[in-house]
């Protein structure tokens, strides 16, 4: 897909060495790029400062983009690598649940709906945080940043198939972890596909 | 509607009636919307989502701040030049430590006979690791003697090139040429080092034969060698007797400076005086003795048994707890293998015959030095670490196929089986068990391999 013209303005002025191009392109990426790490790393100064590395990452290999792809599905590939290592390299400390879990805004009217959705949200964000690496990344990709198949496969280098094949499986380990939690009602048996 | 539209409207807790009949007509036409819409789970993730959050305002100056001040052509092209150099510089690198290995190989004094006989004097009568080596030194001799250090280097070249090759860029000549003309090279120069098949010749003082007997009449004052050849020997030899595939006799009164080895047959030493070690195919016997052929041969085997066995067991442990520690990281490798089994097996086994190969160099050259017999045994732990991975993933797969998860206690039960099967068919059939762990961790390699190849992140 061809990126729109602005944007591939910003691209090439870019690789020129513009720096001013560049920061446009931070502008309008910088909120994907953070969220993503956001929602991988569970720390917002880690986040930040993963979003900053991945921008200068971007900006060193920028000469190998190429212009096919979309330039978010480029960027955030380079952000899924990037979070990835960290976990990875992080996995060595000894981190709590109750380290990660971290409050989540409510966007729903009434207290007493405030109250039961913020219970469930904690919940599900701490089962998605247990999760192994690269099926959080996937289930951050599809439900929270609503990335198609297409797109998963594009930022993750991995095929449609196994895309799938880990969305259904990363469903079915948060299903089980939900149920461990206990006590959670709004939890039914979820379809099964192949 | 669109598919992201679609989402966006899946994700709302109340819709207007418009928005329900789009919804509706949308997912009765998209499959993929329509399973989504069905996923419980998904839908629970969806209606849960997370408000977006926002970095600091200040990000994009921080970011501007760190920039090169180069353009990224620049930067790139600098990166991709150091990394050439470092390329260059580990290759060069490599091959000097090979050339430096060789030449003290070949330096008098620390060849490879004084090692046997160093080693032997370290407690080479009751130590099974000096054996094990002492039986490693002269299997490699008896292979490659003669054109030892050249055809390894050979090898480790080949290798070394085949790396660099691989990752240079921009190449005038192409991959397929460069990589043909090195084997052809290999294969001609291996040839020409190694004597005709069927007949002897005299190497360095001493004889060499390919599927010819051999018979010293008045001595020799080198090595005495055969790739399935009986030796007959008489007189002084100042090095090693060594055979695979034939037996070797001593006649009373000769005396071998060296050691003494049949591969696969007997030896008989009524009578003769060895100063180094005696292995007659399945075990050593003391030296410095006149022996009765094979008379400690059982108690050996069982011992040999015994080792392998406490070695695949070791292996499974060590897989075990590799699983437990990184499974997360096999479950790609794990599905991979679930999926095209036949495929990874090809592949782990062109790994296991790649790394065969390159274990036999490295071995080879290090058994030329006392030092470097020394570290041996590390260089075979390090080639078994992959197959050690392979049995983990080749578990995950197993457990996942028992109990549907690829939960680390599940694996464990893979492996079990796994272990289950190998130990028993080595109180059988130890040659058998042996090929069964082979075969199973090359399939596990060969997942992790294809998985690796095919993904751009490492999972």
């Amino acid at each position: 897909m061809e990126p729109h013209s602005e944007e591939l303005g910003w691209i090439e002025r870019s690789q020129q060495g513009d720096h001013a191009a560049f920061a446009q392109l931070v502008e309008a990426y910088q909120g994907p790029v953070y969220n993503l790490a956001y929602r991988m790393l569970h720390d917002a100064g880690e986040a930040e400062d993963a979003t900053q590395e991945i921008f200068l990452r971007a900006y060193t290999k920028l000469v190998m983009y190429d212009r096919e792809r979309k330039f978010i599905t480029w960027l955030l590939s380079i952000a899924s690598n990037y979070c990835i290592d960290q976990l990875r390299r992080r996995r060595a400390n000894v981190v709590t649940l109750d380290d990660i879990a971290y409050a989540i805004p409510s966007t729903v009217a009434g207290p007493e709906r405030r109250a039961l959705d913020q219970e469930q949200r904690t919940a599900i964000q701490r089962a998605v945080n247990q999760l192994p690496d690269t099926y959080r990344l996937i289930t951050v990709l599809r439900y929270y940043q609503d990335f198609s198949y297409e797109e998963i496969e594009a930022i993750t280098g991995l095929s449609e198939a196994t895309v799938k094949t880990r969305l259904f499986r990363a469903r079915r380990m948060l299903q089980e972890l939900l149920i461990k939690e206990g006590g959670v009602p709004w939890i039914v048996e979820p379809a099964v596909h192949s | 509607m669109d598919c992201g539209a679609s989402r966006s409207l899946l994700k709302q807790s109340r819709l207007s009636s418009d928005q329900e009949a789009l919804l509706a007509a949308h997912l009765a036409s998209c499959a993929a919307c329509a399973d989504d819409e069905a996923d419980a789970i998904g839908q629970l993730l969806r209606h849960a989502h997370l408000s977006a959050v926002h970095p600091s305002p200040t990000l994009t100056a921080t970011i501007m701040a760190r920039l090169p001040q180069v353009a990224p052509g620049v930067l790139y092209a600098r990166e991709q030049q150091q990394e050439r150099w470092r390329q260059l510089l580990s290759g060069l690198g490599l091959v000097l430590a090979s050339v430096i290995v060789v030449l003290v190989s070949l330096w008098q004094g620390v060849t490879t006979r004084s090692s046997a006989a160093i080693l032997a004097g370290w407690g080479g009568r009751t130590s099974a690791f000096a054996h094990f080596l002492l039986r490693l030194i002269l299997v490699s001799k008896s292979v490659l003697q003669g054109s030892t250090p050249l055809v390894a280097l050979l090898l480790m070249l080949v290798v070394l090139t085949g790396v660099v090759v691989q990752r240079l860029p921009r190449l005038w000549l192409p991959r397929a040429v460069v990589t043909t003309v090195l084997g052809l090279g290999l294969v001609v120069a291996v040839l020409a080092r190694y004597p005709t098949s069927g007949s002897s010749s005299v190497l360095q003082g001493g004889r060499h034969s390919v599927q010819a007997p051999i018979t010293v009449v008045t001595g020799a004052a080198g090595d005495v060698l055969s790739l399935f050849g009986d030796i007959r020997v008489q007189g002084y030899i100042q090095g090693d007797v060594a055979t695979l595939g034939g037996k070797v006799i001593l006649t009373p009164g000769s005396i071998v400076d060296g050691s003494v080895l049949s591969g696969a047959g007997s030896v008989q030493t009524t009578g003769a005086q060895i100063v180094g070690g005696v292995i007659d195919g399945l075990g050593p016997v003391p030296a410095l003795a006149e022996v009765a052929p094979g008379s400690n041969n059982a108690a050996q085997g069982g011992l040999t048994r015994l080792g392998g066995m406490l070695g695949a067991l070791v292996t499974l442990l060590l897989a075990g707890l590799w699983l437990m520690l990184q499974g997360e990281r096999l479950c790609s490798a794990s599905e991979q293998l679930q999926r095209a089994p036949l495929k990874v097996l090809g592949l782990g086994l062109a790994a296991t015959l790649v790394l065969g190969t390159l274990c036999l160099a490295i071995s080879t050259i290090l058994a030329a030095t006392l030092f470097g017999t020394v570290l041996i045994p590390l260089v075979l732990l390090v080639v078994h670490l992959p197959y050690i991975q392979g049995i983990a993933i080749v578990g995950q797969a197993l457990g996942h196929r028992i109990a549907g998860s690829d939960e680390p206690v599940h694996g464990l039960w893979g492996i079990g089986m796994q272990a289950v099967v190998v130990i028993s068919l080595a109180f059988v059939a130890p040659i058998a068990s042996l090929v069964t762990f082979y075969l199973l961790g090359s399939l596990g390699l060969g997942a992790a391999l294809f998985t690796s190849r095919h993904s751009q992140i490492s999972f």
